[in-house]
């Protein structure tokens, strides 16, 4: 049901851009649909981050999987269990740019009967790797489209993304990549029972969303193709806050960029946080040196206590009346 | 698994970050080479072929050569070879990926690379090495890795690897034979067109292949706690030595067959090689350092008491491997094109660019191998402790 669904809204995504365009509702999808997106991305974005970042993180709770810091002999793993704010960044960096923690993961099986055995789950990984990145440069190489001159460094990215040719046009690889990824990563979800059992709309809407993104990007680019110079004239007015709405760009284009708006619109109140999120998690971004470090609870409100010492001295003529051991003997002082 | 190339001990990093230094020197002279094309090469209209192609050839067999350890164990059951088998297999991955390498740094335009698919078809014998060199580098990465995976966790492995290994044997002999065709399905090439080729081709590799195996398993042997087996080596030792036979005695067929029927076309390129022709003898003290190393091996080989022991083995396996890489990967190649068609003598020698780049992909192959190796030694250390 949670795929039926989600893949319908997709659907219904696609034929709304349609549609629109198709009576000329241009101007609403080329300027006010992207301005309200990004403006609901940036204020959603911000407030997620600023409600998260608010949240208190008294204690260091790191999730640690190396040799802490201790003894002089004793081998530190400073990555994987990190000492100092150096180690945790270290570790962020790995955790970030190359999904260390995907890395590690291992599927348990039983085979021959009983016998447990440990196999590196290196697909996930993979794919979530290539599919990270691949978006990455993807979403980099379009700042050409809202740079003019177009930086030195997103020509070069654009030109080795492109190195391949394919009949008269370059092929961007991570065109390719990108595709491929989102589809393990579709499959993935449905074939393996357990995932599908944990899978909701919620899963699988950016995936469909984002496949959608692509595959109309890369129609849009090998095969429909649209008026480019158009395109730029139409994102160059969006940033520069003096909207233009060229003629005669094809309805992919559209589609396209509906696609997007929607996944900005969406971002900030889906799992897409995780990008915003992952920075925050402080299973990850504390340095685990609490045997090191006093670390205080600060928001400890000053509590009213009474000393042993209080106590006793209020109820010591008692206590030696029933024979009971008291720590100061005043009568022993006085004499 | 991969985890275990991430530590090490100081040796084996400097080990990793020298081969990555040689890498970097030979990508720095691929940006040179993609800039001004392949103007800076040594080759030339009359031999468009030269190292890279040459080099090309020679690890196709290097590749191959896992089926020589794979075939015993899986097909006749010599146990000694299952402790060696992945690192055949390894060894076919990074000769697998240089081969590959080879082909993109000859290609003038790499960016074309993709036409091969865009026009496939069966008639192009290059469009067919596409297919059985990548599927042959697929196949030895699913075997190996899952072999290893599950010698680690003490299990057999899957029984659909062991389905993947029968059709890598086969497969194994049809990526040199292709790679023969390629060169021998050329009719306006005299020293090429004979139907040995492949044949010779599968020989010199099954000898080069296991010998470099050979000082890769004594490496091995002595820079770490597992120990590949003497007997395994021996076996080994006995497969480069029928190898080597037979493949300078297919070498001698060729001298025949030119000379006792006296055909110009068939004698010219094998006097340009080993004697020179109308002056020109580039490739002579080449040609000459692979008899004299073959005559060493045959000798050291040949020997029993030289075969069976460590150090004499290891002279006997460097001399054939660097012969053969010298018939095969320069000499044979080279030769196909000398004289050219208009009967006239242009020589090739490679550039300093030609040769960093080499050293490159040959970098990258010890690269890989280097990982690869760590992985196997390291799982098989921690499964015999």
């Amino acid at each position: 049901m949670g795929i039926g669904f989600s893949l319908l809204i997709a659907i219904v995504l696609v034929l709304v851009a349609l549609l629109g365009t198709s009576i000329g509702l241009n101007a609403l999808f080329a300027v006010v649909i992207p301005y309200l997106a990004f403006s609901i991305f940036l204020v959603g974005f911000i407030a997620r981050i600023v409600k998260w970042g608010r949240s208190p993180v008294p204690f260091r709770i790191p999730t640690t999987c190396g040799q802490q810091k201790s003894l002089d002999w004793i081998k530190h793993n400073e990555i994987e269990n990190p000492s100092t704010k150096m180690g945790v960044v270290g570790r962020m960096l790995l955790e970030i740019l190359c999904f260390r923690s995907l890395f590690r993961n291992t599927r348990m099986e039983l085979r021959e009967g009983n016998k447990l055995v440990f196999i590196w789950e290196k697909w996930l990984w993979l794919a979530g790797l290539l599919f990270h990145w691949s978006f990455f440069i993807i979403l980099f190489r379009h700042l050409r489209l809202f740079m003019e001159p177009v930086p030195s460094l997103v020509e070069l990215v654009t030109t080795l993304d492109g190195f391949f040719g394919f009949g008269m046009h370059s092929l961007f690889l991570t065109d390719a990549f990108i595709l491929v990824a989102v589809t393990y990563l579709f499959i993935r979800r449905v074939v393996i029972p357990h995932v599908k059992y944990v899978s909701l709309p919620a899963d699988y809407f950016p995936l469909f969303l984002i496949f959608g993104i692509a595959l109309s990007g890369v129609l849009m680019k090998y095969v429909y193709r649209v008026d480019m110079i158009a395109v730029k004239e139409l994102t160059l007015g969006l940033v520069t806050f003096n909207p233009v709405v060229p003629q005669g760009i094809g309805a992919i284009f559209y589609v396209h960029l509906f696609l997007v708006c929607v996944l900005f619109m969406y971002f900030p109140f889906s799992k897409l946080m995780h990008m915003g999120g992952v920075f925050l998690s402080p299973t990850r971004n504390l340095p685990n040196d609490s045997r090191a470090k006093r670390h205080v609870n600060p928001w400890n409100y000053p509590v009213k206590f009474r000393t042993y010492e209080e106590y006793e001295d209020e109820f010591r003529k008692f206590m030696k009346a029933m024979g009971l051991p008291v720590e100061k003997d005043d009568s022993k002082e006085k004499s | 698994m991969l985890e275990k190339a991430f530590s090490g001990s100081k040796r084996y990093w400097s080990w990793v970050i020298f081969l990555l230094v040689l890498i970097g020197i030979g990508f720095g002279s691929y940006l040179y080479q993609l800039n001004k094309g392949l103007a800076v090469t040594g080759m030339s209209r009359d031999v468009s072929w030269g190292l890279y192609i040459g080099q090309f050839t020679f690890f196709v067999g290097v590749a191959a050569s896992a089926v020589m350890v794979v075939l015993p164990y899986y097909l006749h059951n010599v146990k000694e070879f299952g402790r060696i088998t992945v690192f055949g297999e390894f060894l076919a991955i990074a000769a697998v990926t240089m081969c590959l390498l080879f082909i993109i740094v000859d290609l003038g335009k790499p960016m074309r690379l993709f036409n091969v698919l865009i026009y496939a078809t069966p008639h192009s014998i290059m469009f067919w090495d596409m297919i059985v060199l990548n599927g042959y580098l697929l196949l030895n990465i699913l075997i190996g890795w899952n072999v290893l995976e599950a010698e680690r966790n003490a299990v057999a492995p899957p029984k659909w690897v062991k389905k993947l290994v029968y059709v890598s044997i086969p497969w194994a002999v049809s990526i040199h034979t292709v790679t023969a065709f390629l060169i021998s399905g050329l009719p306006g090439r005299h020293y090429w067109l004979t139907s040995i080729m492949a044949a010779r081709f599968l020989a010199s590799a099954f000898a080069a292949g296991p010998a470099l195996l050979i000082i890769l398993s004594l490496i091995v042997k002595k820079f770490t706690k597992f120990n590949p087996g003497e007997t395994a080596i021996k076996k080994l030792a006995l497969i480069v030595t029928y190898a080597t036979i037979i493949s300078i005695f297919f070498v001698i067929l060729e001298f025949f067959t030119a000379f006792y029927s006296n055909i110009p076309s068939h004698m010219h390129s094998l006097e340009y090689l080993f004697a020179g022709l109308e002056g020109h003898s580039n490739m002579v003290p080449f040609m000459w350092m692979f008899a004299v190393l073959a005559v060493i091996a045959m000798v050291l080989l040949i020997n029993p008491g030289t075969r069976n022991k460590e150090n004499t083995l290891l002279i006997a396996c460097i001399a054939v491997f660097v012969s053969m890489m010298l018939e095969k990967g320069l000499g044979l190649i080279i030769g196909g094109f000398i004289p050219n068609a208009f009967e006239k003598v242009t020589e090739y020698a490679p550039t300093l660019p030609e040769l960093l780049i080499t050293l490159g992909v040959w970098a990258i192959g010890a690269f890989i191998l280097t990982i690869l190796y760590k992985v196997a030694v390291s799982v098989k250390e921690e499964v015999r402790a």
